[in-house]
C-alpha cells in the first residue's frame, strides 16, 4: 500500500499551506490556506490540480484546518463557496470561532483598501462556515466507515491542532503549526505513541535552537521599557489573535509589577471580542490560566486599552500593538510610515514575515522601503526581531518525531535551505526517510499492509498449550538425551537449557489454522479441522504403509567398529551377530540377533535428538510412534520376507512424516 | 416501610475477561450519596443552632420511629454492587452479573433524617456525619482495573475507594464530570465534613478509624482527600479512543444528561458492552446531545439510572415550577430551590427567567446561588460550549456566552455566594430565587435560608432534584409555614425511551436493566418486560433484570481474538474456495506484543517445527474410477482389484492391516483392494468407505500418493 503526498503550497515555502494526501484509498486536503507575499492568483493553491472539471466534492474525502492563521486557512472560502467543494470540513471549536473574523478581516483589507475584485464576499465566509464540522480533541471522528481522524492540541495559536488520520492500518499525522514549548497563555504541544506510517510535520524554525524563553521575554520588556523611558514609541505589529494575548500578558504584568503608566494600546476593534473568545475557551490555553481563571481572569486586560485612529498624533510615548503583523497593509503599516523616520522609535517584530511583505524587509535592514508604486519611507526607527512565533525548533521538531514513533518524516512549511539540514540530521538520528517535496509534486510512501483478521480464541489458546508443553518437553528431552554433542538446530526458537529465573512470557506462538472467508467483511483464522467440518465436506484419510528397505550387513558392520555403540548396547553385542534383514537369514551364529530391533533402537535415537524437542516420541512394543507415524519392525511372514522397517501414517501427518521418513533414510544409510 | 421506591444502583463491577472494571466510579457517588448516614450529633457549628429552632420532643419521637427505619435501609445496603462476572478460567467466556440494588440519595436522605432527628437522644454520640459506603466485600478492591465514572452524580464515593482503600485502577471521566464532581465533593465535604479543618494528625486517626470501623460508618472525606482523588482520574473527551492494556478498548460518549455526561463503550477484542447511565433524550437541554452510536457496535447494553415510570414529565414539571415561582414573585415572596448547581438547572434558569420576562417580573428578582462552589460552576459551565448542544456551541462563535446565566451574572441580576452570611443579606432588595444547598436539608445554605424565610407562607420551597425524598427532607422542618412543591425534573431516559433509542440502532442481544424499573410494574419483571418490549422491537433481544447483589452472567457468543496479518504472510496466501467460502492454511509465528497480536512468517527454525505438527485436511470421497485412472497415468499396468461379494478368494497372507479385521472387512466393512506392481516393487491400496490405505516401498510412494490425493480435495 501507498500513501501519496502532494503540496499544492508550503513545500519549501512559507505561507498557503494546502498538502493533498492520498492513504488508503482516501483523498484528503489538510489546510486550505493562502500567501500572504502575493496579491495574484498565486496567493491561493492551484486547486484545478485536484480535478481538473472542478468535481472537488466527488475527488476529497474531507478537508482539515489545523488552525485558524490565514497561511492554513485563507482559501477556504474560496474553495468551498466559488470553486464549489461541498464535503467535509473539520476544525476545531475555537478555530470555527475565530477563523471567520480573520477571513473577513483580510476580505476587507483585499477588497476595500486594495479594490480586489472576484473575492468572496462575507456571506461567503458565513456559508463556508456552516459547512464546518468541529472537533474536540482527542474525540475521534468517523468521517466515513474507513477514515478516523483525531485532534491533539498543537499549542500553536488558541485552538491549533496537530491531526491524526487513519485509515485501516495505515495512519498519517499532520501538525499543521506546533509548538513544543509551553509559553504563557497555551500549553506545549502532545501526542500519543500513535506510530504513523508517515508524520508531515512544519519547519519553520528547522535550523534554529531558541535560547530559553525567559530571556527572551525579559529581552524584549527590556527594549520595550527601555524606548518608552526614552519617550519614544513602540509598535509591535501582530495578528489580532495568538501571538498578540501572548505579548499582552507579558506586558500587562510587566506594567503592573513596574507600575507604569504609558499607555498601552491595541488596535483593531478585534481586541474586545479577540479576548472574549479567549475567556470562553480558557480551556483550550494552558493549565495556569484554566486554574485560576475563576478568581482572575488573564483576559482581562487592566491597562490595555482600544486604538483609536486620533491617537496617532498624540505625543508618546506610547506602546501600540497592531494590526497585521507582517505590516502589509492596515494599521500597523499607517504607523510604521508615521514612525518609522523617528530614530527614537522601535518596532518590534515579534513573528515571522513571509518574504515580500514590508515586514520582511524591514527585517532584512532596508533602510528606504518601496511600500507601494508611489511611497517609499525612511526607515530611521530601531528594528527589533524576537522570535515569539511558536513553532517549534530543529529540537521540538525531533521531539515530536520521537514521540510519536513517526516511520517516515515529510517536512513542509519551512524553507528549502534550512528543511535540508534538518533532513539529514533526521534521517542520521533515526535512520527513518525524511522527504522535502516541492509544491505540485508527489511522493510516494510505501507502508506496509498488514489485514486485521479475526482468530479463534480456541486455537490460540491450543497452540499456547502445545508450546507450553514443548517446552517442558525440550528440557526433559535435552536432559534424557545422553550424547553430549547433542546441539539442536532450533535453538533459536527454543533456548535450549533455560534457568526458572529468565522464564519470560511467550511474546511468539507458532500458528497454524485455516483462513476462512467467506465474503463478509471479516476475515477468520480457525482450527482447520472444526472450520472444514463446517462446511459438511465428508472427510477422508488415506494411510500409508511403507516398507523402508535398509542395509543390515552395512549396519552391523559399522556398529562393531563403534565402541560407543557397544557401550550403549552392551548386553546384546555380547552374543549376537549379524542378521541381514534383507536378505534371508543365513548365518546361524548370529541367530538371535534381531537386526530390526537394532535399527529401531538406533532411529528412535536420531529421532529423539532431531525431532524430540518438539513432538512426543514413545515407544510401543518395540514400535515407536509419534502421533499417528508408527515404525516398527515386521511382523507376519510376508513382511519379515521382504524385510525392512514397516512405516505407517495418516496423511494429516505427512509432514512429519517426509521428516521421519528422511531421518530414517539418513540413520540407516549412514550410521555412525 | 418500603424504603426503595426508586433505588439506583449505579455501582457495579463488570469483570470481563481478565478485566475487572467498575462502572461508575464504580464506586459510583450513589453509594456516598445514597449512603450517608449520620451517626450522633449533628456538626451544631454549621448549623448554629437552627435546627434547634424545631422542637425536640417532636424529632426525639420520630428518632425513633426513623431508627427502626434506618436499620432496615442498612440491611438491603449490604449489597450494593452489581456485579458482571465473567468467569476466565474457562474460556468459553461467562459473565455473571451480580447486581445490588444501591439505595439512592432515597435511603440517603432518610438515613440522615434519622440521625437528624435522633440527635437529641444520642447527644454523647460523635459529633460527625458518618456515612455508609458501598458494600465492597465482594470484590478485591486491588484487582479492579479501570474506574469508569459516567457524571457527577456519580463520583461522590471515590475518594474513599482511592484514598482508604488498596484500589490501584485506572479512573477514567469526562473533564467535565470531573470538575463538576470536584465541586459536588467540596461541596458534600462542607456541609458534612469534619467540623473546620483537619490536622495532620487528625487524618491518620480517621484512616485507623475506618480501618477498624470494617463494613461500617465512615465519616466525610476531607479536601486533601478530594484533591488527591481528582488527581487520579484521568480526564477524557467524547469519543476518544483509550486502549489499554493493548486489548481493552473504551469509548465515552454523550449521555445527554449534563455537561460531560458519558455512557461508555467497553470493548475487548470482538466483544462490545455499552453501559448506559443517565441519559437524557429530552430535546432542547444545554448538553451534547445523546450519541446512540455506541449502541451500534454493542452486543450487551447495561443501562443504569432509569427514570421511574411514573414520574412526571420534564416540561409539565418546568411550568409547574416556573408557575409556582412566578406565582411567589408576584407576591414578593422569596423561593427556595434545593439542588446542585449543575445539570438541568442551567437550562431551568433560562425557562424561569423567559417565564418571569413574559410576565414582566424579570427587572423584580433577583437569582442567587449560594454555595462554596457556586462562583465556580457557574464560571465554570460556561467555558464548556464543546460540551454542549450544537445551538449552545452556535452561541460562542458570536462570541457570547452560551449558558444565560453568564449574562445573568453580568448584569448583576445573578449573584452567587458561598453562604448566606456577609453579602447576601445586604444585597437582598428583591424577592429572591435562591438555589444551592443540599437535597436532604441537612446541612448547607438552604438550612439557614429555612429558618429565615420558612415562617412566611408567601414564601415557597420547590424540590425538583429527582432522587430525594421530599417527605423525609422536610420532616425536620414540620412546623413552617412556607408553602411547599414537588415537582421532580427528571430528565434521565424511561425504559420506553430506551427502547426507542435502541430501535434506531442495531438491536443489542442482551439488555440489563434494574429491577426497580420492572418491578414497579409487575412482580415479574424480567418477563414482563421482554413481553412488552418484545412486541415493539425485534423479539431476538433478550431481557433481563438485575438486583442488587446478585451476579448476571452475560454469554457472550463468538470468541475472537484480533490479530494482524502481515503483508508478507499474507502474498503467500491462496485461497481454495468451497461454495461460498475460501479457505487459505496458513501457518506462521504469531508474535504478541502489548496484547497486539500479528501474524508472520516464522523463521527457518520456525518453519522446520511448524512442519512437523503441520495437520494436512483431505475432504472428499474416494473414487474407484479416478484412482484406477490416475494410476494409469503413472503407468501402473493391470491392477487386481478386488471387490467384496464379488472375489471369492479372500487373501489371507497378504492382508496386514492395521486397524481392520480381516474377517470383518470382507463380510461388513465395504473394501476395495487394488494390487499393482510398479517399478518391480508390489503395492497395494485398500479403499474404504473414509479411509484409503496405501502399502508400498518407500521408493514408489511419491508417486503413488500423487494420484491417491488427486481424487480428494487436499488442503
Amino acid at each position: 500500500m501507498t500513501i501519496q503526498i502532494v503540496p499544492l503550497g508550503a513545500g519549501q515555502d512559507v505561507g498557503r499551506s494546502c498538502i493533498l494526501v492520498t492513504i488508503g484509498g482516501k483523498n484528503i486536503m489538510l489546510d486550505c490556506g493562502m500567501h500572504m507575499g502575493f496579491n495574484d492568483e498565486r496567493r491561493f493553491p492551484d486547486f484545478s490540480y485536484i480535478s481538473k472539471t472542478g468535481d472537488f466534492t466527488e475527488m476529497l474525502d474531507c478537508v482539515i484546518i489545523s488552525h485558524f492563521h490565514l497561511d492554513h486557512c485563507g482559501a477556504l472560502p474560496f474553495f468551498t463557496e466559488m470553486c464549489g467543494y461541498d464535503g467535509n470540513i473539520y476544525m476545531t471549536h475555537p478555530t470555527k470561532a475565530i477563523c471567520p473574523i480573520l477571513l473577513e478581516d483580510y476580505r476587507k483589507i483585499s477588497v476595500e483598501r486594495k479594490g480586489d475584485r472576484n473575492f468572496f464576499t462575507s456571506q461567503n465566509i458565513k456559508d463556508c462556515m456552516k459547512k464546518v464540522v468541529a472537533v474536540n480533541l482527542h474525540q475521534t471522528i468517523m468521517v466515513d466507515d474507513d477514515l478516523e481522524i483525531c485532534a491533539y492540541y498543537a499549542g500553536h495559536v488558541l485552538g491549533a491542532a496537530m491531526f491524526y488520520i487513519r485509515v485501516g492500518e495505515e495512519s498519517l499525522v499532520y501538525t499543521g503549526d506546533y509548538n513544543m514549548t509551553p509559553d504563557r497563555h497555551l500549553g506545549s504541544a502532545w501526542i500519543d505513541k500513535v506510530r504513523p506510517d508517515v508524520l508531515i510535520t512544519e519547519s519553520t524554525y528547522a535550523t534554529t535552537i531558541r535560547d530559553s524563553k525567559r530571556s527572551r521575554e525579559r529581552d524584549f520588556l527590556k527594549k520595550v521599557h527601555d524606548c518608552v523611558t526614552e519617550g519614544g514609541n513602540v509598535i509591535i505589529p501582530v495578528f489580532a489573535l495568538g501571538r498578540a494575548q501572548e505579548l499582552c500578558i507579558l506586558i500587562e504584568t510587566y506594567w503592573e509589577r513596574m507600575d507604569l503608566k504609558v499607555p498601552i494600546y491595541f488596535s483593531a476593534g478585534l481586541t474586545e471580542k479577540a479576548n472574549h473568545f479567549y475567556r470562553l475557551f480558557i480551556n483550550w490555553t494552558n493549565e495556569k490560566i484554566k486554574s485560576t481563571f475563576v478568581h482572575r481572569n488573564m483576559f482581562d486586560f487592566k491597562h490595555i486599552k482600544a486604538w483609536d485612529r486620533s491617537y496617532i498624533d498624540s505625543p508618546g510615548p506610547m506602546v501600540v500593538f497592531a494590526t497585521p503583523g507582517m505590516l502589509h497593509s492596515g494599521t500597523s503599516l499607517e504607523l510604521f510610515k508615521k514612525w518609522a523616520p523617528d530614530s527614537k522609535n522601535m518596532v518590534i517584530m515579534p513573528g515571522y514575515c513571509v518574504a515580500g511583505t514590508v515586514g520582511s524587509k524591514v527585517l532584512a535592514g532596508e533602510k528606504k522601503i518601496q511600500i507601494d508604486a508611489f511611497t517609499s519611507v525612511e526607515v530611521n526607527l530601531q528594528v527589533k526581531n524576537l522570535s515569539f512565533s511558536a513553532h517549534a525548533d530543529a529540537k521540538g521538531i525531533m521531539q515530536l518525531i520521537r514521540q510519536c514513533e513517526a516511520k517516515n518524516v515529510v517536512l513542509v512549511h519551512g524553507e528549502k535551505s534550512s528543511m535540508g539540514f534538518l533532513k539529514s540530521r533526521i534521517m542520521s538520528e533515526f535512520g527513518i526517510p525524511c522527504f522535502d517535496p516541492a509544491n505540485g509534486t508527489t511522493i510516494s510512501i510505501e507502508t506496509s499492509h498488514v489485514i486485521p483478521i479475526e482468530m479463534s480464541a480456541g486455537l490460540l489458546k491450543k497452540h499456547l498449550i502445545r508450546q507450553s508443553e514443548i517446552q517442558n518437553g525440550v528440557n526433559e528431552g535435552l536432559t534424557s538425551s545422553s550424547s553430549p554433542g547433542d546441539s539442536s538446530d532450533d535453538s533459536l526458537e527454543h533456548p535450549k537449557r533455560i534457568p526458572p529465573s529468565v522464564v519470560k512470557p511467550k511474546d511468539r506462538v507458532l500458528i497454524q489454522g485455516m483462513l476462512v472467508m467467506d465474503g463478509s467483511k471479516t476475515i477468520r483464522l480457525e482450527d482447520a479441522e472444526e472450520a472444514l467440518d463446517r462446511i459438511g465436506m465428508a472427510k477422508h484419510n488415506v494411510r500409508f504403509e511403507v516398507r523402508k528397505g535398509y542395509n543390515a550387513t552395512a549396519l552391523r558392520l559399522a556398529v562393531e567398529d563403534d565402541e560407543y555403540y557397544k557401550n550403549l548396547v552392551k548386553a546384546s553385542v555380547g552374543e549376537a551377530m549379524d542378521t541381514d534383514t534383507g536378505e534371508s537369514p543365513t548365518t546361524e551364529l548370529y541367530q538371535d540377533w534381531d537386526g530390526d530391533a537394532f535399527a529401531l533402537d538406533l532411529v528412535y535415537v536420531a529421532l529423539q535428538k532431531a525431532i524430540g524437542g518438539h513432538v512426543k516420541l514413545t515407544r510401543d512394543n518395540g514400535a515407536i510412534v509419534v502421533r499417528t507415524v508408527r515404525i516398527r519392525a515386521p511382523t507376519d511372514a510376508d513382511e519379515l520376507e521382504r524385510g525392512g522397517l514397516l512405516v505407517g501414517w495418516d496423511y494429516q501427518d505427512e509432514d512429519l512424516a517426509t521428516r521421519i521418513l528422511s531421518i530414517v533414510t539418513l540413520t540407516l544409510r549412514d550410521n555412525p | 416501610t418500603s424504603l426503595l421506591p426508586d433505588g439506583e444502583p449505579n455501582c457495579l463491577v463488570l469483570k470481563l475477561r481478565q478485566m475487572l472494571i467498575l462502572l461508575d466510579c464504580g464506586l459510583g457517588q450513589e453509594q456516598l450519596y445514597a449512603m450517608p448516614v449520620r451517626e450522633g450529633a449533628m456538626a451544631e457549628e454549621l448549623k448554629e443552632g437552627l435546627l434547634s429552632a424545631h422542637s425536640p420532643s417532636a424529632t426525639a419521637d420520630t428518632g425513633h420511629k426513623r431508627k427502626h427505619a434506618h436499620t432496615e435501609t442498612t440491611d438491603i445496603r449490604q449489597d450494593w454492587a452489581m456485579f458482571l462476572k465473567a468467569s476466565t478460567s474457562q474460556f468459553p467466556q461467562k459473565k455473571k452479573a451480580r447486581g445490588l440494588d444501591t439505595n439512592k440519595e432515597f435511603p440517603t436522605a432518610v438515613a440522615i433524617s434519622d440521625t437528624a432527628s435522633s440527635q437529641s437522644t444520642r447527644a454523647s454520640a460523635t459529633r460527625e456525619y458518618m456515612f455508609k459506603l458501598p458494600d465492597f466485600s465482594g470484590v478485591d478492591l486491588k484487582s479492579i482495573d479501570v474506574a469508569l465514572v459516567s457524571n457527577y452524580n456519580h463520583i461522590l464515593a471515590l475518594p474513599y475507594l482511592t484514598e482508604f482503600t488498596e484500589f490501584q485502577g485506572r479512573i477514567f471521566a469526562t473533564e467535565p464530570t470531573i470538575e463538576f464532581g470536584r465541586q459536588l465533593m467540596t461541596e458534600f465535604a462542607t456541609f458534612f465534613g469534619t467540623s473546620v479543618s483537619s490536622a495532620p494528625h487528625e487524618v491518620i486517626d480517621r484512616k485507623k478509624l475506618i480501618a477498624q470501623s470494617g463494613s461500617g460508618l465512615y465519616p466525610a472525606y476531607t479536601h486533601a482527600d478530594i484533591k488527591a482523588c481528582i488527581d487520579k482520574i484521568q480526564p477524557v473527551r467524547f469519543r476518544e479512543h483509550i486502549a489499554l492494556y493493548g486489548s481493552l478498548k473504551l469509548t465515552a460518549h454523550s449521555a445527554g444528561y449534563c455537561l460531560g455526561g458519558s455512557n461508555w463503550l467497553i470493548q475487548i477484542g470482538t466483544e462490545s458492552i455499552a453501559y448506559i447511565s443517565s441519559s437524557s433524550t429530552q430535546i432542547n437541554l444545554h448538553p451534547d446531545l445523546f450519541d446512540g452510536t455506541l449502541l451500534e457496535h454493542a452486543s450487551t447494553v447495561i443501562a443504569a439510572d432509569l427514570r421511574p415510570k411514573t414520574s412526571l414529565t420534564y416540561d409539565t414539571g418546568v411550568n409547574e415550577v416556573c408557575a409556582t415561582i412566578a406565582r411567589t414573585v408576584a407576591r414578593k415572596g422569596h423561593v427556595l430551590i434545593p439542588c446542585a448547581i449543575s445539570g438541568f438547572l442551567f437550562d431551568l434558569l433560562e425557562d424561569v427567567h423567559l417565564h418571569l420576562s413574559r410576565m414582566g417580573l424579570e427587572q423584580q428578582v433577583q437569582y442567587s446561588f449560594v454555595s462554596p462552589v457556586a462562583d465556580t460552576a457557574l464560571q465554570y459551565s460556561n467555558i464548556l460550549a464543546e460540551w454542549m448542544a450544537p445551538r449552545k456551541q452556535e452561541m460562542v462563535y458570536l462570541p457570547e456566552a452560551p449558558l444565560l446565566h453568564g449574562i445573568l451574572l453580568e448584569k448583576g441580576t445573578a449573584k452567587n455566594y458561598k453562604s448566606v452570611h456577609g453579602a447576601f443579606s445586604s444585597d437582598l432588595k428583591f424577592p429572591c430565587i435562591a438555589f444551592g444547598g443540599h437535597p436532604s436539608l441537612r446541612s448547607g445554605p438552604m438550612v439557614n435560608l429555612l429558618h429565615m424565610w420558612g415562617k412566611k407562607d408567601i414564601n415557597s420551597i420547590i424540590f425538583i432534584e429527582p432522587r430525594i425524598d421530599v417527605q423525609a427532607s422536610l420532616e425536620p422542618f414540620e412546623g413552617l409555614e412556607i408553602s411547599r412543591s414537588i415537582c421532580p425534573l427528571d430528565i434521565r431516559l424511561s425504559v420506553d425511551q430506551l427502547v426507542e433509542v435502541m430501535k434506531k440502532h442495531r438491536h443489542p442481544k442482551h439488555v440489563l436493566v434494574p429491577v426497580h424499573v420492572t418491578a414497579s410494574t409487575s412482580s415479574d419483571g424480567a418477563a414482563e418486560l421482554a413481553d412488552s418490549k418484545g412486541t415493539t422491537s425485534t423479539s431476538s433481544i433478550r431481557w433481563s433484570a438485575y438486583k442488587a447483589g446478585v451476579p448476571i452472567q452475560l454469554g457472550i457468543g463468538s470468541l475472537y481474538e484480533t490479530v494482524l496479518l502481515s503483508e508478507e504472510l499474507a502474498k503467500g496466501i491462496f485461497p481454495q474456495s468451497f461454495g461460498s467460502k475460501s479457505f487459505a492454511p496458513v501457518a506462521g509465528s504469531l508474535s504478541i506484543y502489548n496484547n497486539q497480536m500479528q501474524l508472520e512468517p516464522a523463521s527457518v527454525a520456525g518453519r522446520q517445527i511448524l512442519a512437523l505438527h503441520s495437520q494436512r485436511q483431505l475432504r472428499g470421497v474416494m473414487n474407484l474410477q479416478t484412482l484406477l485412472a490416475g494410476l494409469a497415468m503413472i503407468g501402473v499396468v493391470d491392477p487386481v482389484v478386488t471387490k467384496p461379494g464379488i472375489d471369492g478368494d479372500d487373501d489371507d497372507d497378504n492382508n496386514d492391516d492395521n486397524d481392520n479385521d480381516e474377517e470383518g472387512s470382507s463380510l461388513e466393512i465395504p473394501e476395495i483392494r487394488v494390487e499393482f506392481k510398479l517399478d518391480g516393487l508390489p503395492a497395494c491400496i485398500i479403499v474404504h468407505e473414509g479411509e484409503t490405505v496405501v502399502k508400498c516401498d518407500d521408493s514408489i510412494r511419491q508417486l503413488l500418493r500423487e494420484s491417491v490425493l488427486k481424487c480428494l480435495q487436499s488442503l
